[in-house]
């Protein structure tokens, strides 16, 4: 499973830093550090110098003739100005807004209908919800050969069902076609994603109180008065992490569309994380390869920055 | 009474839901015992009266299924085991002690999990190619760990600050070394949430593909992911035997939702939009 990891929930309640009084503190000051060291170094050598690796391999000249020469030669921006005036690029990055906005909005819509379903009371409500998950635990590639048998163009379930449908006169080759192999991919993600969205949005569902609900209905509120000024408002802070953190994942999917297309036809999927790791180990060319996660990573941080911003701004006007 | 209804119609509605969005599991375990002429139908075969079980004897015998099963369990079970470790120590650290520089740690863990696999596995790639470690088992393990280490020590700690600071203060009284208190005292409290970051990371490993892509192209060590991606190259519409490796690759993940369930729940929800 992988690629999106519903991980980062976990965030929200860290700012809770013990106190504790200042007789203590330089006797167990010292004693913290010796718990924390194991795994800071940990992911000081597998995380955060390969990270920087990856910059100095940007900046030079590695393909696999000079992989293995102690001195590589500096080439400053040249990777990146290669990698930018790529023929390809552009599309690539097209590629990469439409499959990540189109499969946000979709999963967030369905995934929000569903929350909202789930959260009304009836037998099973629970058990559903908790069922949807699996879709979440079960290995991407699993997935990618599960939608590329049902999106075959031959026999495909999918096709046979929009031409059952009379929806289409006949079967479309959705993963072989340039125009539609992208829609393909975006299928099959959002299906994973829809639990992703429902499972984030249904716990700040439970938490507006009924009593808001039940004092709207006295006050004569309809059904979709009471979504839009009572759901909508208090469920901002959610919406705005599950949007944030749905983009960010989606970002950066690679296994999904890689077992499903490799990228093609004729990169007609190819997203920003699959043009870069083509560049390292299909083209051999390490350099521009690095240079491509740099910006790939450059753009998940600015869009980090913008939500950091935003809410933070928030808390203070609050 | 009216009401009654309503639940019983909402009831059906979900159903119904659920029924289409699991559809693609039913679909995938039907098309693996399908006889081989039922497979490419129109219009498809929906059910079928006598099932097959021959793709599986195919794809255990002549893919050695079992052997790939094998090593994802050794790479899943190896990195779960280290990164529990790993996390249970940073984890109480940084729970239980004051740590300059706290918030910023925490918030580095927090972006180290939007960090892309692509973008580390390169310079990985090469680190490991320099050191030699492409190829064993020990490089997906190491990446693994890498990937899940900051996620389990941001759902392990919120548990650990749940206990009572007293509880510890009366063993280290009994004379219990902080070692001994772990132990004795703070693991088996935070056990819940230990089996859950445990889990978690079992099965996110069970499911991790580009590591083990890019690290290991000896084909007797690959996890069974890479089998799934080699199988789809080599039987491309054998869409039976490639349904019943899925089926056999993703038997572990049900079973330990099914008996996990309550604690995978919990560990993803842990904290976070829960206030």
């Amino acid at each position: 499973m992988a690629d999106i990891q519903p991980k980062f929930i976990v965030g929200r309640k860290i700012r809770t830093g013990r106190k504790r009084s200042r007789s203590f503190w330089r006797n167990e000051h010292f004693a913290g550090y010796i718990w924390i060291i194991p795994a800071f170094l940990f992911l000081l050598a597998m995380l955060v110098y390969p990270l920087l690796y990856n910059f100095i391999l940007s900046i030079q000249d590695v393909t696999h003739i000079t992989l293995l020469r102690p001195n590589k030669d500096f080439v400053g921006l040249r990777n990146y100005l290669a990698v930018i005036k790529d023929s390809t690029f552009p599309l690539v990055l097209k590629n990469s807004f439409v499959f990540t906005l189109g499969c946000i909005f979709f999963q967030f819509v369905i995934g929000f209908a569903l929350a909202l379903l789930f959260n009304l009371e009836f037998p099973l409500a629970g058990t559903f919800r908790g069922l949807l998950l699996v879709t979440l635990m079960v290995p991407t590639v699993v997935v990618s050969v599960i939608f590329r048998w049902m999106l075959s163009g031959d026999y495909g379930l999918i096709n046979e069902l929009l031409v059952w449908l009379k929806i289409i006169p006949r079967g479309i080759a959705w993963l072989a076609e340039p125009d539609k192999a992208l829609f393909g991919v975006m299928l099959a993600n959002i299906w994973i994603g829809i639990s992703f969205n429902t499972m984030l949005i249904s716990p700040g569902l439970t938490a507006i109180s009924p009593q808001l609900y039940e004092a709207a209905t006295i006050d004569g509120a309809g059904a979709i008065k009471k979504f839009y000024y009572i759901t909508l408002p208090l469920l901002r802070p959610t919406i705005l992490i599950v949007l944030f953190l749905g983009f960010i994942y989606t970002f950066k999917i690679f296994g999904l569309i890689y077992a499903m297309t490799g990228g093609g036809p004729v990169n007609a999927t190819t997203v920003l994380p699959v043009y870069a790791y083509k560049l390292s180990f299909a083209h051999l060319n390490f350099g521009q390869g690095a240079a491509a996660n740099v910006l790939l990573l450059l753009i998940l941080f600015i869009v980090t920055s913008f939500y950091l911003s935003l809410t933070s701004r928030e808390e203070m006007e609050e | 009474m009216k009401k009654t209804l309503k639940k019983i119609i909402l009831m059906l509605i979900s159903l119904f839901v659920m029924v289409v969005l699991l559809f693609p599991f039913y679909w995938m375990v039907l098309t693996s015992v399908k006889q081989p002429g039922e497979v490419v139908t129109s219009p498809p075969i929906l059910i079928t009266t006598k099932p097959t079980f021959n793709e599986y004897y195919e794809v255990l015998t002549r893919l050695a299924m079992g052997r790939y099963m094998r090593n994802s369990f050794i790479i899943a079970f190896s990195a779960m085991t280290i990164t529990i470790i790993l996390g249970v120590l940073a984890a109480y650290g940084l729970a239980r002690f004051k740590i300059r520089g706290l918030q910023l740690f925490l918030i580095l863990l927090l972006v180290f999990q939007f960090l892309p696999d692509v973008s580390l596995v390169l310079p990985l790639f090469i680190i490991f190619s320099k050191i030699d470690l492409l190829n064993r088992y020990i490089s997906v393990i190491l990446a693994n760990v890498m990937q899940q280490l900051p996620f389990v020590i941001l759902i392990l700690r919120p548990y650990f600050l749940k206990i009572p600071k007293a509880l510890e203060d009366a063993a280290r009284i009994d004379g219990c070394s902080s070692g001994g208190t772990l132990w004795r005292i703070i693991i088996p409290l935070a056990q819940p949430g230990i089996v859950a970051a445990a889990i978690l990371t079992f099965l996110f490993c069970w499911g991790e593909f580009v590591f083990a892509l890019t690290f290991l192209s000896r084909n007797e060590m690959q996890p069974v992911t890479i089998a799934i991606y080699n199988a789809i190259g080599q039987y491309g519409i054998r869409y039976n035997r490639l349904m019943a490796s899925s089926t056999i690759a993703i038997i572990p993940v049900v079973l330990i939702f099914i008996f996990f369930q309550r604690y995978i729940k919990g560990g993803l929800l842990i904290g976070g939009l829960k206030e």
